[in-house]
């Protein structure tokens, strides 16, 4: 990486470069409209193309039958074909009927049907995920692209990656799961791969849902749309809202003083949003006009503490006093306006979108003084300190108050504002070129997004097992803003070659970013950062019969770094292989896909919810420099006939990882310390398993999903706080039975974690957490 | 399967196509990244200083000069300590059996007393020299000295288990007890009390111990210290075995001074730097806060929010503002880079600060040294009388120490692109 400190203002990315890509988008339909003309031409020469000699003519014509797409096809992007994929890359889809099964509220519990997925559980909801894909850290996903309708979802994908928006699981209706090559089309980090969720189109006609459950620990959903076609137009509004108290219980009962502890565990969202479409042809030419704007809220006595494995075993469920005040709180709204355009030769879809994301996230982060709660928690019984962690153990439970100064409570505001919007565009066609089928994709994206960090600090006593404000006076922790302008482009080909697809794809970001520490006096502190880098990428997938295929891909990932970063922590970089094949008969189907991630510098990035040992390392990033990850991905699933009206649907979905560091080296990042080559990496199970089981009758159905997921390591060298630790391997079995009534809807039965096993999932950040309990649901949904 | 030579031609050529796209498409990708930064003055994340100081130098000099000469001295004095406490329980065992007088035995009490007082002056400069995942993590640095934990009871308790040669069941071992009930701290409490009663208030006291004869518990405690104080001495060669490395070469030392190289810990040199300016932060957080603020009642301690002589380092020995002067002293040594001023190739912070244009920060930090050293050395009462008697003189010490360390975190730190320790960002004052 070069560092010239050159003064830069290469992109001046505003208003000229948004000029620039609508530019983009409607120079394509005059070349668009160049193929078609010279299809015309090639048609009315009808045999002759074959003799002529001449390269242009070698453009063939294309297929007599005109097959025209339905723009969801742009917005969902695997197929549902009921025959062997050929698309190049490991691509995964859960489509609607999958999620009804279950209505998991939690994406975990929807992701561990996919293989090559780790996850590291938090707070037992989901509420902020932890994702990652083939070993890429799961931490808040930041290092996978994640969408909702194709578009990036995160708060601020590229100046500030952390989801901690994530959208509501139980509105969507599909998911898929692109990584290897299949990734290169998405970005920015394009290391790991790329998540995609689509939220229910607008109908073609009148139709609706209602579905009300209640379950355990106060949990009640109600969850409803209505769509409808007035003419041209579509119209879908749908709303749920989800609440629960939550399955921990806090000691001392809550505080009564501030309003939002009371005893309440649990969370409390909302989610509206709605959809118009309109439909126009003008000549051969189709438009689709969407517009989607959606409102979502969340408020949840969420926190980051957790507990000592003692008081874990003797109740997981158990939250410390200390933790009464903890409280996430935000609001999020979207605005998404997509045109698709196609015509017999070509389509394009262009969306113009604008999210905002503000919240408010209080939280204990520590003691004014003495050890890191990690530290308490993970030894509270130390004798080296000799009482000084029991002793502050006891604070953490309401036991003792606080006497002296470094005994006081530090409880964080982590304020933030958040925008994010650009537009987008891109280009489908297929075309013969010198003798070969060709389908090319391109596309082009302006974006634009911030982070505002607002963050406050407010001192706490622990008096009688509460906590009451000291008087002191609120300090300002962090006051900054990061922001970035990216260009991204990219261009993929897929030539049909034989019984071999190749695809050849190609990626550019260019990203200007600026760094302004906002506190008064330091305006001198801030950095203007430019950089750009092009992933190539290579898939091929071969046909052996209509029921197998082979895939290989490679491609270059990469993460850029935060708009703060100097130049001396460098973008995190990869080459990625994979090879594997695919089997489709029927009612049987199997992939199975070894991987391996040659990355040349790991990147991560300390924040409160990896440790609060991060002090004011917070947000800064460190190099881990090589590391290799990989493994062995294995789906399958067959559908058993059991008579007419019985079928007995299975699957299996296993997946292998390990991983090494390459170099010997010590860094203060929390979860490494110092590391020999040879140590692998955190929160990646060697062995994960999935199996589902079902059995489907005309007017019931009764599935069950059993997933194991092996021990972890919680840091991967010494010398830090969680050395040698692992969280436990786990068993989770989760049911779900539907009952039809005929036109008066179904209802349904839901046990998750059956087992009622709970076994400690991370122990951060800060100390012992625990899965979810069993939880009974029961509900009801009418559509119509 | 058989094509007419026009779609062979097509398909040789596209052969040739797919290999040049191909291949155009990884070239790209070769000279693919490019980055570019500018930064504000006030940006200075991890940045070095851009003058030509030899930092390699001033880290070989705070090496060699000032880090292994302690190390050295604090592992011969401890030696010596062993041997002065053991010879005076040889006169207590042989006053037990008659065979020894009372002057022969306050004479040999008082040798070891010495004795731990001027290895307790070498271990206070090095309290300063602290790195942590050489020192701290592996818990090197609390078996040598606990402080700021202390446990008088446990120290009773292992008195009794020690006699006894068992603990729970297992013959006992000093090397694995925790480090309150060993190092300098539970020395000076067996050395310096003359309390022959248990100090235990909880569920668990050595019951038998308060009948004792007077002698039996002298003896037992003696022995005891005999028994730590060969405990500090191994953990002293050890702590000089991983600076040195056990062939001189592959220890924390070496690690430092070859900051900057390939295959070295410490990226760059400046990193090293940030690792020695880390350490000297000990006067910010213990000598100002917790050896002088807190007893002060500048923050809240045992007695509430008020002077508190009960609060102070050294209860017993009254070592406490000594404690003081050697931290001060310490600093000095890093200063100037050499135990003593003036000695020639000694390059330390003074050195480099000037090199960067800020002598005037050099010239203060030196200035409040001298008078904070002076002052500690002027106290004529114990801190812990003082504290009871003359308390605006504690605050006037405390006053000095915190102008060292205000310059420490502002101009130091900024002239010399170094970044505060973790502990030191959220300011206490």
């Amino acid at each position: 990486m070069l560092n010239n400190k050159t003064a830069t203002n290469k992109f001046t990315l505003s208003a000229t470069v948004i000029a620039l890509s609508i530019a983009l988008s409607a120079g394509l339909i005059p070349v668009s409209t160049a193929i078609a003309a010279e299809d015309a031409i090639a048609k009315s020469s009808g045999e002759n193309v074959q003799t002529n000699t001449s390269i242009a003519s070698n453009i063939a014509a294309t297929a007599n039958v005109v097959k025209k797409i339905d723009y969801v096809e742009r917005i969902q992007i695997i197929g549902h074909g009921n025959k062997l994929r050929t698309e190049g890359g490991s691509a995964t889809l859960i489509g609607e009927a999958e999620l009804e099964k279950f209505k998991f509220d939690d994406i975990n519990r929807v992701l561990y049907n996919v293989p090559g997925v780790n996850i590291r559980e938090e707070d037992g909801y989901g509420l902020r995920p932890n994702i990652g894909f083939r070993g890429a850290t799961p931490e808040r996903s930041k290092k996978i692209t994640v969408m909702e309708d194709g578009i990036l979802i995160g708060p601020a994908p590229y100046s500030a990656p952390a989801a901690y928006y994530f959208p509501m699981m139980s509105k969507m209706t599909s998911l898929e799961v692109f990584k290897g090559p299949a990734a290169i089309k998405y970005g920015p980090n394009t290391v790991a791969g790329a998540l995609n969720m689509t939220t229910r189109a607008v109908p073609d006609a009148q139709e609706g849902m209602i579905d009300l459950s209640a379950g355990a620990d106060g949990y009640t959903k109600a969850h409803g749309y209505y769509g409808t076609k007035i003419g041209g137009l579509g119209v879908l509004v749908e709303a749920i809202n989800m609440q629960a108290d939550g399955f921990k219980e806090l000691d001392g009962g809550g505080s009564t003083i501030y309003d939002n502890g009371d005893g309440n565990t649990g969370f409390d969202k909302n989610d509206i949003m709605a959809k118009f479409r309109y439909d126009l042809t003008t000549g051969s030419v189709d438009h689709t006009f969407g517009l989607k704007v959606s409102y979502a809220d969340e408020k949840s006595n969420e926190t980051y503490l957790g507990l000592t494995d003692d008081d874990f075993y003797t109740n997981p469920d158990r939250r410390y006093a200390a933790s009464e005040l903890d409280n996430m709180d935000w609001q999020h709204e979207q605005f998404q306006f997509t045109h698709f355009m196609q015509t017999n030769n070509f389509d394009i879809t262009t969306r113009v979108y604008r999210n905002n994301f503000e919240r408010s996230w209080f939280k204990i982060n520590g003691f004014k003084g003495g050890p890191d709660l990690q530290e308490i928690l993970a030894n509270p019984n130390d004798e080296d300190q000799d009482g000084t962690n029991a002793h502050y153990y006891q604070i953490l439970t309401g036991d003792a108050n606080s006497v002296l100064e470094e005994e006081k409570i530090i409880v964080g505001d982590n304020a933030r504002e958040y925008y994010s919007q650009g537009i987008q565009t891109e280009l489908y066609f297929e075309q013969q070129l010198f003798g070969l089928a060709h389908k090319f994709n391109v596309g082009a994206r302006f974006h634009q997004d911030q982070i505002e960090r607002n963050h406050t600090e407010d001192t706490f006593d622990m008096r009688e097992g509460h906590l009451i404000n000291d008087g002191s006076e609120q300090v300002k922790t962090t006051t900054n803003r990061e922001k970035t302008d990216a260009i991204a482009v990219f261009f993929k080909d897929t030539i049909k070659y034989d019984a071999l697809d190749i695809t050849l794809g190609l990626r550019g970001e260019f990203i200007d970013s600026t760094y302004q520490n906002r506190v008064v006096g330091e305006e001198d502190d801030w950095q203007k950062k430019s950089s750009h880098i092009w992933l190539p990428s290579l898939s091929l997938f071969y046909t052996v019969n209509e029921n197998l295929g082979l895939l290989f891909g490679v491609h270059e990932g990469f993460i850029p770094t935060s708009p703060k970063e100097g130049p001396e922590t460098e973008i995190e970089n990869s080459v990625n292989y994979e090879f594997g094949g695919r089997f489709y008969q029927g009612a049987l189907q199997a992939e199975v896909i070894f991987f391996y991630n040659d990355m040349s510098n790991l990147k991560e990035s300390c924040s409160f919810s990896a440790a609060s040992s991060c002090g004011d390392s917070l947000d800064k990033e460190f190099n881990g420099s090589e590391v290799d990850v990989y493994g062995l991905e294995f789906t399958t699933s067959y559908t058993a006939k059991l008579s007419e009206a019985l079928e007995l649907p299975m699957s299996v979905v296993y997946t292998y990882s390990d991983s090494e560091f390459k170099n010997s080296f010590e860094s203060d990042f929390p979860m490494w310390g110092t590391i020999t080559a040879g140590d692998g990496l955190p929160y990646l199970a060697e062995h994960q398993l999935t199996l589902n089981l079902g059995l489907t009758a005309e007017q019931w159905d009764i599935n069950f999903i059993a997933r194991y997921v092996g021990e972890m390591l919680e840091a991967s060298g010494e010398d830090v706080i969680l050395s040698g630790e692992v969280t436990e391997s786990s068993m989770v079995v989760d049911l779900s039975a539907s009952y039809y009534l005929g036109q008066y809807g179904k209802v349904y039965l839901k046990a998750d974690n059956i087992l009622d096993s709970q076994e400690i999932v991370s122990r951060r950040p800060y100390g012992a957490r625990p899965s979810k309990p069993q939880q009974m649901f029961v509900g009801y949904q009418y559509n119509f | 399967m058989k094509y007419s030579p026009t779609r062979s031609f097509a398909l040789s050529i596209n052969k040739k196509l797919i290999s040049v796209a191909l291949a155009s498409v990884f070239i790209i990708s070769a000279c693919g990244e490019e980055s570019t930064s500018t930064n504000g003055v006030g940006f200075n994340d991890s940045q070095d200083t851009n003058t030509d100081f030899d930092q390699g130098k001033l880290i070989t000099s705070i090496v060699d000069k000032v880090i292994t000469p302690t190390y050295q001295q604090f592992s011969s004095l401890a030696s010596e300590q062993q041997q002065a406490i053991s010879n005076y329980c040889v006169q207590e065992s042989a006053l037990a059996l008659g065979n020894s007088s009372d002057t022969l035995v306050n004479d040999a009490k008082v040798l070891a007393k010495e004795s731990w007082q001027t290895a307790m002056n070498s271990w206070q400069q090095a309290e300063m020299m602290q790195f942590s995942q050489f020192l701290i993590d592996g818990g090197l640095r609390n078996n040598i000295y606990s402080w700021p934990t202390k446990n008088t009871c446990g120290v009773d308790l292992d008195v009794t288990y020690f006699k006894a040669g068992s603990v729970n069941g297992q013959p006992y071992n000093i090397a694995t007890r925790t480090a309150s009930r060993k190092s300098m701290v539970a020395l000076e409490f067996l050395l310096f009390s003359d309390n022959l009663a248990h100090t235990c208030t909880g569920s668990t006291v050595p019951t038998q111990w308060n009948n004792q004869t007077e002698q039996y518990r002298k003896v037992a405690r003696c022995e005891f210290a005999s028994e730590v104080a060969a405990d500090i001495k191994n953990n002293a060669i050890e702590l000089l075995t991983a600076w040195q490395g056990s062939d001189g070469t592959g220890g924390y030392a070496a690690k430092l001074k070859s900051a900057g190289t390939v295959g070295s810990d410490f990226a760059t040199q400046h990193d090293a730097v940030n690792k020695l300016s880390d350490a000297i932060f000990y006067l910010d957080n213990f000598t100002k806060d917790s050896k002088l603020a807190k007893p002060l009642g500048l923050f809240a301690n045992e007695c509430g929010s008020q002077a508190c002589p009960e609060s102070v380092e050294s209860n017993f020995a009254n070592h406490s503002i000594t404690n003081i002067t050697n931290n001060l002293q310490a600093l000095k040594m890093f200063m100037q880079g050499s135990l003593t001023a003036g000695e020639t190739d000694a390059l330390g912070f003074s050195h480099y600060l000037t090199d960067v244009g800020d002598e005037v920060t050099a010239a203060t930090i030196n200035d409040h040294l001298a008078l904070a050293i002076e002052e500690t050395k002027n106290y004529q009462q114990s801190l812990a009388s003082t504290l009871a008697n003359d308390s605006d003189k504690v605050l006037v010490t405390h006053g000095d120490v915190k102008n060292i360390t205000d310059k420490l975190k502002s101009d130091f730190i900024t002239s010399l692109a170094l970044e505060l320790p973790k502990t030191s960002a959220g300011d206490n004052d």
